[in-house]
């Protein structure tokens, strides 16, 4: 079991002034897994993901990816060790068209210096990127809106374009925060085919919802956390039931 | 994309009018106004691109023209290499205010840039040796090229706006790469810029020391073209009127800005008698950018284009 | 700056001094509700940069009225107390500055009795810290944001007004006196209060310091060249808290 860990989750606990956001949480992402983070609002779940990608820092704990301990790395080195993420509220450039907000992700692998970029030495660069980002939209089928601005898009397109950003850079761990957040019957059916097969291609998917219905339907395993505490785990028919349990008992 | 080639065309015209031109206040007034245009240009950069406020640009101006004519008076140094090396411990200077002002929230550094203007101001008043104090500094020699010497308005003229569209060349260069691109994502969604991978501090300041770099060579062109500097021409007030020339031309349109800041830069000398009211205009017209144009003029006509 | 210039305007035309004193910091705390109110309210897009664009540029088109109204030169304003010069432990200093000492401990004791120790204190502070949760309990962060708008106008315009017969009033003294203010709170830390008072005097000694060993003409270039150093050293000053910095 502990070989096959992507990624390790250790007793972490994060205050907001009096408040402990996150509470001794610890669980771990197996390789190839998908897995599911669901609570009610203001469980504590994003902020454990801004623990994770390094944009808040932890109070106490560990988070090992790979063997890695990801608090000695700076928030922007993350990508380079594989890991990825998509926003809840969605963070797309406006000033910026889809296929430069997808080619956003792949900035740290592009190699390049002042002088080359003042004399215009990276079309090949950018070609590469060009091709990476081409690439992704025809995986995800969005490759119509390539050269339209995020606010000329539909809602569940900017969720998938969202996701392109986060995939171009090939990671082996993708972070979605809420990503049916808002979407429709269709859209939310397109977006779980998406999420399979981006699986299939053997990528690790930690991932925050709080419909439990969509997360049945697609994870393997479940967490479920309520005032920053775990408070169960395991496969999403037991937790179903646990969950159901809990709501009752916290009279909901 | 289309922005480079106005812009360009723009400058290109500026460039023609120079042949028919031949009042040698207007030359004079449009060239002071071409270097406004470099300065504005950088601090483009900082405020379109990493969403930064500098009070004290009208400051680095003033280094790169002290530091610049000092070097050739005292130290005999060509005036262009004294410009460049100027430009570059300017911009090295904002590389150091800018390391650790620029990892705090973004007043920190419009009031770390008001310090500093104010610093450079006050030494350029007081170190009289070095500066001549408040009566100002001259001595400088003129900008030659072998035998070719820019002793005219009109061939000053030329050859700053021809400096002009070298810079709004680095400028474009830089906005439309990758590091443009994450610029753009910085000023927008830093937390986002963070997560793709973008050294969000590192930019920011490197983006800093640029504009500086930017107006500490205008400063040096300035104080080689004039022959004379002083003080007052580097205080708060010029340091607003910059803000004001980029922030209502618009911040990441360097089209809408050149614009303003010609006719901005101009206007002062042309109605002399509105001069008491200039503070009171620049401020109305921040407000009114600030309140309903958040990106200038430049954003305006972009959007106005986007409708039509 | 407004203080000052209004104390000079109303101490010209007569008025009581106490009358006058409320009168000015009545006015500029109104001034400041209106800015809040008219101004930061109707912005469209409140970004950190447009805000801070905007007061600059209230502060130009404030800053340039005064000078059409009252003219580029520097006013003198009489001084409070009727007598000239006080003695104490053998210094003798100018009676303005027992009002400008007695004047500052008052503030900062009522500055701290409000924030501290009453109810709307504690929802200033609240609001500051989490908008959204306040909103959510029926807080009116909107009001509460004008009110220390209000606050800080009505401050800053007794502080104005009672160093005027020090300084003189003019109408470009504000931003300076502005700049050094963030200075002591850079030094001290923000949102503290006795991190504001140290500070203060952290910049205050060190001024006339300077200006006694090196230069008058340098003392300012000393106060800013400190709360550089500060922002090197501790950017959340000697007694703040650290969430002046970015993740």
């Amino acid at each position: 079991m502990e070989k096959g860990d992507i990624l390790k989750i250790k007793n972490i606990t994060k205050h907001f002034g009096g408040v402990k956001a996150v509470d001794g949480v610890s669980f771990s992402v197996r390789e190839r897994q998908i897995k599911a983070l669901v609570g009610p609002n203001g469980a504590g779940k994003t902020t454990l993901f801004n623990i994770v990608t390094g944009l808040y820092k932890a109070d106490s704990g560990e988070i090992i990816f790979k063997g890695k301990n990801l608090f000695l790395y700076k928030p922007y080195k993350l990508i380079n060790l594989g890991i990825s993420r998509t926003f809840q509220n969605i963070q797309l450039i406006d000033a910026l068209t889809v296929k430069e907000n997808i080619a956003l992700g792949l900035h740290s692998k592009i190699k390049s210096n002042p002088v080359s970029i003042i004399l215009g030495l990276n079309k090949s660069h950018e070609r590469d990127v060009l091709e990476k980002v081409e690439r992704v939209c025809r995986f995800l089928k969005i490759e119509d809106y390539l050269y339209k601005y995020p606010n000329q898009i539909p809602f569940g397109i900017k969720r998938l374009v969202e996701i392109a950003r986060a995939l171009v850079s090939e990671p082996e761990l993708l972070l979605l925060d809420e990503p049916a957040a808002g979407l429709n019957e269709d859209e939310t059916e397109l977006l779980l085919k998406s999420i399979f097969r981006i699986w299939e291609r053997g990528i690790s998917i930690l991932l925050i919802e709080h419909d439990m219905e969509f997360v049945t339907n697609c994870s393997h395993s479940i967490v479920v956390m309520d005032s920053g505490k775990k408070i169960a785990e395991g496969l999403p028919s037991e937790v179903m039931n646990d969950y159901r349990v809990i709501k009752a008992y916290m009279g909901e | 994309m289309k922005e480079n080639t106005a812009t360009y065309v723009l400058i290109a015209l500026f460039l023609l009018s120079g042949f028919i031109i031949k009042n040698p206040f207007i030359l004079n007034m449009v060239s002071i106004a071409a270097l406004a245009v470099i300065v504005v240009m950088g601090l483009n950069l900082l405020l379109g691109y990493a969403g930064q406020v500098s009070l004290g640009h009208a400051g680095f101006v003033g280094l790169g023209a002290y530091i610049s004519s000092i070097l050739a008076i005292r130290f005999n140094i060509n005036p262009w290499l004294s410009i460049l090396i100027a430009s570059l411990l300017t911009s090295v200077f904002a590389l150091i205010i800018g390391y650790p002002t620029l990892k705090l929230k973004g007043h920190y550094l419009a009031m770390a840039t008001l310090a500093i203007g104010e610093i450079i101001y006050i030494f350029a008043n007081n170190l009289v040796d070095l500066t001549g104090g408040h009566q100002g500094l001259t001595g400088m020699p003129m900008l030659s090229v072998g035998s070719f010497v820019f002793d005219s308005e009109k061939k000053f003229f030329f050859f700053v706006w021809i400096v002009v569209f070298f810079f709004a060349f680095i400028s474009f260069r830089i906005v439309n790469s990758h590091f443009g691109r994450a610029l753009k994502a910085i000023h927008e969604k830093e937390l986002a810029a963070l997560s793709f991978g973008v050294n969000v501090h590192l930019y920011k300041v490197v983006i800093f020391s640029l504009s500086a770099f930017y107006a500490a060579f205008a400063g040096g062109l300035y104080a080689f073209y004039l022959g004379f500097i002083s003080p007052s021409s580097f205080d708060l007030l010029k340091s607003i009127d910059y803000i004001v020339m980029a922030f209502v031309g618009g911040i990441d349109s360097i089209f809408g800005s050149l614009i303003i800041t010609v006719v901005l830069a101009s206007l002062p000398n042309i109605m002399t008698f509105l001069q008491d009211y200039w503070p009171i205009v620049n401020g109305l017209l921040l407000v009114i950018a600030a309140m309903f144009m958040p990106k200038g003029l430049g954003g305006f006509i972009k959007w106005k284009r986007a409708i039509f | 700056m407004l203080g000052g210039m209004l104390q000079f305007y109303f101490m010209s035309i007569h008025v009581p001094l106490v009358a006058s004193l409320f009168l000015v910091s009545l006015i500029v705390g109104l001034l400041g509700y209106i800015i809040h109110f008219v101004f930061i309210k109707n912005t469209k897009n409140p970004t950190e940069l447009s805000l801070i664009i905007l007061t600059i540029g209230l502060a130009m088109v404030i800053r340039g009225t005064a000078m059409l109204i009252f003219g580029k030169n520097a006013h003198s304003v009489g001084q409070f107390l009727p007598f000239e010069s006080v003695t104490i432990f053998g210094l003798t200093f100018s009676s303005q500055y027992l009002v400008v000492l007695v004047g500052a401990l008052i503030l900062a004791g009522l500055l701290f009795y409000v924030l501290n120790l009453t109810n709307f204190g504690k929802v200033m502070l609240a609001a500051s810290q989490n908008p959204l949760a306040c909103s959510i309990f029926g807080i009116d962060v909107e009001m509460v944001k004008s009110v220390s708008f209000f606050l800080s106008g009505f401050l800053g315009a007794v502080g104005g007004s009672i160093i005027a017969p020090i300084s003189f009033a003019k109408y470009n003294i504000g931003l300076i006196m502005g700049l050094k203010g963030f200075s002591a709170s850079v030094v001290g830390g923000f949102g503290n209060n006795v991190g504001a008072i140290v500070g203060g005097l952290i910049i205050g000694i060190s001024e006339s310091l300077s200006a006694g060993y090196i230069s008058s003409s340098y003392k300012d270039a000393v106060t800013f060249f400190i709360m550089i150093l500060v922002l090197f050293i501790k950017p959340s000053g000697i007694f703040g808290s650290k969430d002046v910095e970015r993740v």
